[in-house]
């Protein structure tokens, strides 16, 4: 039954390593902003990037690792269809 | 009995989303109002660019960064709640807890720092489009910080009493997918508001 837990628990060195790269992205990104690097390449790597921390979110964070498959299809739908729509916004404003 | 037991202490069947069901409703439709929120702002300002981008000069963007950092270092600790508790934890579990409302707390501070300076220079919803989104997201998403620290105080202190065990500890996974959406919404909305231009 002890088996049958820990398992199931992700190793949390696994949990640690993915905060240490979501806070590395984060603070890369406010590097970029610092540096005065804008327009739609950056606007379009940043929302990347976005898309990247949101799945790590979804699975690591929220656990919908180990979900049915429909849910995390619904939650990587939800992050690629609002990401690929704003950057449908910023691509718009650059043309 | 047996009916009565399982609605009182339901158990996920293995696939099910972590958790009660019903905080994932609400986690959807609060996903599709954000995401709604933040596809107004995107398309406002492509109509609005010098606009929004002189706007978003004027805000603090390490103040964002140090607020991005704080909720996800916040998380991080719910996760690590999380797995307390799995492991049957409970005291652990709570002290992971409280430590993720330390970070929420200093992203509450920071904020209202932000919406002081703002307000001191005279800036309102009516002040233009840029500034009616960011008061507005922000503040929005705040209120949600707030919601999301009362149901981690009523779960830390539920596991502190020995409310939660390895084998029951779904109202600790149900607080900690409320705080999750919370963190995940920030993450989009920093870049947007503090970061792209």
């Amino acid at each position: 039954m002890r088996n049958s837990i820990t398992t199931r628990i992700p190793q949390p060195s696994t949990i640690t390593a993915t905060w240490l790269f979501l806070m590395g992205v984060t603070f890369a990104t406010y590097l970029l902003a610092e540096k005065g690097l804008g327009g739609l390449t950056i606007s379009g790597l940043v929302l990347g990037s976005v898309l990247l921390k949101g799945h790590l979110i979804v699975d690591h964070f929220m656990d919908l690792r180990r979900t049915k498959m429909a849910w995390r299809i619904l939650m990587a739908g939800y992050l690629a269809l609002l990401l690929g729509l704003l950057f449908l916004a910023y691509w718009q404003a650059a043309h | 009995m047996n009916a009565t037991a399982n609605v009182l202490n339901p158990i996920n069947e293995p696939g099910d989303l972590p958790g009660d069901f019903a905080i994932w409703v609400f986690i959807f439709s609060e996903l599709l109002v954000f995401g709604i929120f933040f596809l107004a702002y995107a398309f406002t300002r492509a109509n609005h660019v010098e606009l929004f981008d002189l706007s978003q000069l004027t805000l603090d963007r390490t103040a964002g960064v140090v607020n991005t950092l704080a909720l996800l270092t916040s998380s991080y600790f719910v996760v690590r709640a999380v797995q307390a508790i799995r492991l049957g934890h409970a005291k652990r579990c709570s002290h992971w807890l409280w430590a993720a409302q330390m970070m929420g707390a200093v992203f509450l501070v920071i904020k209202v720092g932000e919406f002081a300076d703002k307000f001191a220079a005279g800036i309102s919803l009516s002040t233009n489009a840029f500034y009616m989104f960011y008061l507005s997201l922000t503040a929005f998403h705040f209120l949600h910080v707030i919601l999301g620290m009362v149901i981690l105080a009523a779960v830390a202190l539920k596991a502190r009493r020995g409310g939660y065990s390895a084998g029951n500890h779904h109202g600790v996974e149900t607080g900690a997918s409320y705080w999750h959406m919370v963190d995940l919404v920030w993450l989009i909305l920093f870049p947007l508001i503090y970061i792209i231009h």
